[in-house]
């Protein structure tokens, strides 16, 4: 095998400001309090990453992947909001200007999380669907970023499947059509109240 | 310590020695307490253990398994190692979590009851209809795997000692001058398949009678880890015996030691005695009593000139080899 290239160090240092960013275990991405940015290394030095905070009520923002989707399978392609409504079976009202949509979906990138509680969180909020209303700011206390764009990515399909119901997925044909192609990733920030070792979204009834 | 008098890779900020732990993408300078990123060319992280036995404790240290191993006391009293060589040993350590579907099609066994011709009441079980179901999965993955044969050294895996003890970041030309740099033989590529698969197989339900399943790595953390191993070897009779001790605890991992030598003076001596006395009473008992002896030699397969030479010349008898590892 041809001789690889060393292991490579890069150091924590805000690149705007030159703050030390903080290293939690398990982080990839590294907020930079001093300047409300987002750090992720990239080759030999470290690129900004967006953050948008979502609106709500919470005192801990976990971060979540967004990535709008379209999905193929034996019976057709789903495009939008309304038609992955239909496919997952949910039959609660959507509003007429989100039916066209694109859809979107929730991917864990808190870091340190079990992988059964990251399939249930990016499961319970893709399903929901929820309106996300922005605010300007910075998490005061963001929960350590474990997952990049790429791994995030790998996640979209064993999700978007997670959202759809036994009969569809007992169904070998329909397993093996099913294709997700997920557009550009975005970073998110959710605020969520600690209830012990949970964290609830009281707004989307949602615990994880 | 200035970089250049580590093996390892230093701090970029100041120069100290850095130490990772295996799974953790960052790290902190002891010495100017600056966070760092750590990335590997490839995905591959590569670190080493440092060893912590220098040359005279590896042999030390094999001495001390020869004092309770059943090795010859004069072998060992008089055994003098020949030089001794420090080798890195690779092992692939691969972490992630395997996300997908499994779609699978299991046997089921129904319990039906039925009346016999007694008019009793019976059970009996009948195989029923294939049950299909499927499931999305998220399972974790920790595998590792010498990343070449490493057979000859005695050494099968790293895994406690990996994620216990601190790793240094390999710097090949600074590593090669403390020993021999084994190169991987297993491509990264092989570890995900070889990883993957014992996946499925253990988390495959037993009964299942068909399935199929799509899985794929995420957060996948791939790290070459090199352990630090003696290579110490004695010569004895002309032949050379190598012994593998482990540089971090000092541990005999492998090693071929000349066996206890026994000396057998009373053979030789009582067949001698007995044929003189036979000859010295009469010819007759002394020729019955040496083709007596050469009757047993050749139930012995000795009737030679080797064999005979054997049993009387041969006065110590080399003990069985004893192998370690």
């Amino acid at each position: 095998m041809a001789r690889e290239p060393d292991l490579r160090v890069i150091p924590l240092i805000c690149p705007d400001c030159g703050a030390r960013l903080p290293a939690e275990e398990g982080s990839v991405i590294f907020p930079c309090g001093e300047c409300a940015l987002l750090w992720e290394p990239r080759e030999e030095a470290l690129v900004r990453r967006e953050l948008r905070l979502l609106a709500g009520e919470g005192s801990v923002h976990v971060s979540f992947w967004l990535f709008p989707f379209r999905v193929t399978t034996a019976g057709g392609e789903v495009t939008t909001l309304g038609e992955y409504r239909r496919l997952t079976g949910n039959s609660n009202r959507l509003e007429p200007e989100r039916q066209g949509m694109p859809p979107l979906l929730f991917i864990p990138a808190v870091a340190g999380m079990p992988p059964h509680l990251l399939l249930r969180a990016g499961r319970l909020l893709t399903l929901r669907s929820p309106v996300l209303t922005s605010r300007r700011g910075f998490p005061s206390r963001l929960m350590a970023i474990g997952r990049g764009e790429r791994d995030a990515a790998l996640m979209a399909q064993t999700i978007l499947l997670a959202t759809l119901g036994p009969e569809r997925l007992r169904n070998l044909s329909f397993l093996r059509s099913v294709k997700v192609t997920v557009g550009e990733g975005g970073l998110c920030a959710i605020p969520f109240l600690e209830r012990g070792e949970r964290l609830l979204h009281g707004e989307w009834s949602l615990e994880i | 310590m200035a970089a250049a008098e580590f093996g390892g890779i230093g701090c970029p900020q100041c120069g100290g020695p850095l130490n990772f732990r295996e799974g953790s993408l960052t790290t902190l300078c002891g010495a100017c307490r600056t966070a760092l990123a750590v990335t590997g060319s490839a995905g591959i992280t590569r670190y080493y253990l440092e060893e912590t036995l220098d040359l005279a404790g590896a042999r030390s240290a094999a001495r001390r398994f020869l004092a309770t191993a059943g090795v010859d006391d004069a072998v060992a009293s008089r055994l003098r190692f020949q030089g001794g060589e420090l080798c890195f040993l690779p092992f692939w350590r691969l972490r992630g979590i395997a996300v997908g579907w499994r779609w699978l099609e299991r046997e089921t066994v129904i319990e039906e009851e039925y009346l016999d011709e007694q008019g009793m009441t019976r059970r009996r079980e009948q195989k029923g209809l294939p049950e299909q179901q499927s499931e999305i999965l998220a399972l974790p993955v920790e595998y590792s795997s010498p990343a070449c044969d490493l057979s000859p050294y005695g050494l099968a895996g790293i895994a406690t000692v990996s994620s216990v003890l601190a790793l240094k970041g390999v710097s090949f030309e600074r590593l090669a001058r403390r020993g021999i740099v084994f190169d991987p033989t297993k491509e990264a590529e092989q570890i995900r398949r070889e990883a993957m698969g014992l996946l499925r197989e253990r988390s495959l339900p037993k009964e299942t009678v068909r399935h199929e399943e799509r899985l794929e790595l995420s957060g996948e953390q791939l790290a070459l880890i090199y352990y630090p191993v003696w290579k110490l070897g004695f010569l004895r009779d002309e032949r050379l015996y190598p012994v593998m001790v482990d540089a971090v605890n000092g541990r005999l991992l492998k090693g071929r030691f000349p066996g206890r030598a026994t000396v057998r003076l009373a053979s030789p001596l009582a067949t001698v005695t007995l044929l003189l006395f036979a000859f010295s009473l009469q010819v007759t008992a002394g020729i019955v009593l040496t083709a007596l002896f050469l009757g047993w030699l050749a139930s012995r397969g000795e009737v030679s000139s080797a064999g005979i030479a054997r049993h009387f010349f041969l006065l110590v008898v080399p003990g069985k080899e004893v192998e370690h590892g």
